[in-house]
């Protein structure tokens, strides 16, 4: 959890993916300003030439551009078509648990098993995750059947494979799940899927 | 139960050491039989201080990755919070849910179905509303505000603030056992649940 995860851009320069932590402060790498915490969940800015602006978090977050508008001039990034790609560390789940209260039968939950750090690469009609070591895997939209956030970190469940978990130790999570989610509908909408309504617990179209 | 009531008092007890709390609408919670208590999500205080200042013990569905580690596994159901997978159809989260309904026990959840990033109230999760027609039960709109300015998604520390909680008059839904009257029904109760919670945010 970082101000980048709210701020996937920077709101003075709009440098996209640009703020690093520096101690107490996250800083742009673009233009050198420097983001924290201030007063309740209000969020200082110190700009290059020192000039201080204080805002609450969501007077920071309208400063972005909304999700549609980057859609619209989002282009592929590199000759085989990424459109956004982040270094993660992934989880994949390898099994469940069960969790009781004394004899009753509560649920089961998923058991994540190690991480694997790499590459997350976003295209028009699939994710795909490059580990360090270790063979690539690949998510096409045609077969994900949800896309969940949960706390800084993305799930993506997709049909007879297991949750996977990524967390961005560079990047905004809730960045990369509004992208995903933009991009996935885009996909539907080309394909003549439908118009989906909803994500989780599954992707469900009009 | 008894370390429920025990992390409630202690909740309580130290809470003033944190920040003021102002709690409104106890006398809209029902004092026997069930009902479902549906809250705003800010942070993640929410679930203690609502819990911890509710009078009667809530049982609480709370994503399935809280459970993860051990203590957690042991400790989380004795504090009658019980898991859901979000990211597919959880029919056992939802039986358990109606079954301590009909127990006549109290059933919490957050209806933004996760934390606000911005601090701004969120579109309702779909699951949560059908959830709210087959149960057929009271619903008791919790709004919690300041929670996000004690403690937001994006800082790892929690800072001094005042919180809100206001437990809101029950509002009732009818219970659809019929799946397609159910999703017609979708919408206009969405509504109705989102503006009971916006209700008490001024």
């Amino acid at each position: 959890m970082a101000i980048r995860d709210l701020l996937w851009a920077c709101p003075l320069c709009g440098l996209e993916g640009g703020l690093r932590r520096t101690g107490r402060w996250e800083a742009c790498r673009g233009c050198g300003a420097r983001f924290r915490r201030g007063r309740g969940a209000s969020i200082i800015a110190q700009a290059a030439d020192g000039t201080t602006r204080i805002h609450a978090a969501a007077e920071w977050a309208d400063r972005l551009p909304g999700i549609e508008e980057y859609m619209s001039r989002l282009e592929p990034r590199t000759p085989d078509g990424v459109l956004r790609q982040s270094r993660v560390r992934a989880r994949v789940a390898v099994g469940e648990s069960v969790i009781r209260l004394g004899s009753t039968y509560l649920n089961r939950i998923e058991r994540f098993g190690p991480p694997r750090d790499g590459v997350l690469a976003l295209y028009g009609d699939r994710l795909r995750f490059a580990p360090d070591a270790g063979e690539a895997e690949e998510w096409t939209f045609d077969e994900i059947t949800a896309v969940q956030p949960s706390s800084s970190t993305l799930q993506v469940k997709a049909r007879r494979r297991p949750v996977v978990s990524f967390r961005f130790p560079e990047d905004s999570a809730r960045f990369w799940e509004e992208l995903l989610c933009a991009v996935i509908r885009r996909h539907y909408r080309a394909t003549g899927r439908g118009e989906i309504i909803e994500f989780q617990p599954r992707i469900v179209t009009r | 139960m008894t370390l429920y009531r025990f992390a409630q008092a202690i909740v309580k007890g130290l809470w003033p050491l944190v920040g003021r709390l102002e709690v409104r609408g106890l006398e809209n919670i029902p004092e026997t039989g069930p009902f479902l208590l549906v809250a705003n999500h800010q942070s993640i205080l929410d679930p203690i201080l609502i819990q911890a200042v509710c009078p009667r013990a809530i049982h609480t569905m709370a994503k399935s990755t809280q459970f993860a580690s051990p203590v957690f596994a042991w400790l989380m159901p004795r504090l009658l919070s019980f898991p859901v997978r979000r990211f597919e159809i959880d029919a056992q989260a939802v039986r358990y849910a109606l079954r301590k309904l009909q127990e006549g026990e109290p059933v919490g959840i957050y209806v933004e179905g996760e934390r606000s990033w911005d601090g701004r109230l969120q579109p309702p999760r779909l699951g949560a509303v059908r959830l709210v027609l087959k149960a057929g039960v009271p619903v008791v709109p919790v709004t919690i505000v300041g929670a996000y300015e004690a403690w937001p998604r994006w800082h790892r520390a929690l800072r001094r603030t005042t919180i809100r909680i206001t437990f809101g008059k029950p509002v009732s839904f009818p219970k659809l056992d019929r799946r397609a009257e159910r999703e017609t029904a979708l919408p206009e109760a969405a509504d109705r649940l989102m503006a009971a919670i916006t209700a008490a945010m001024e």
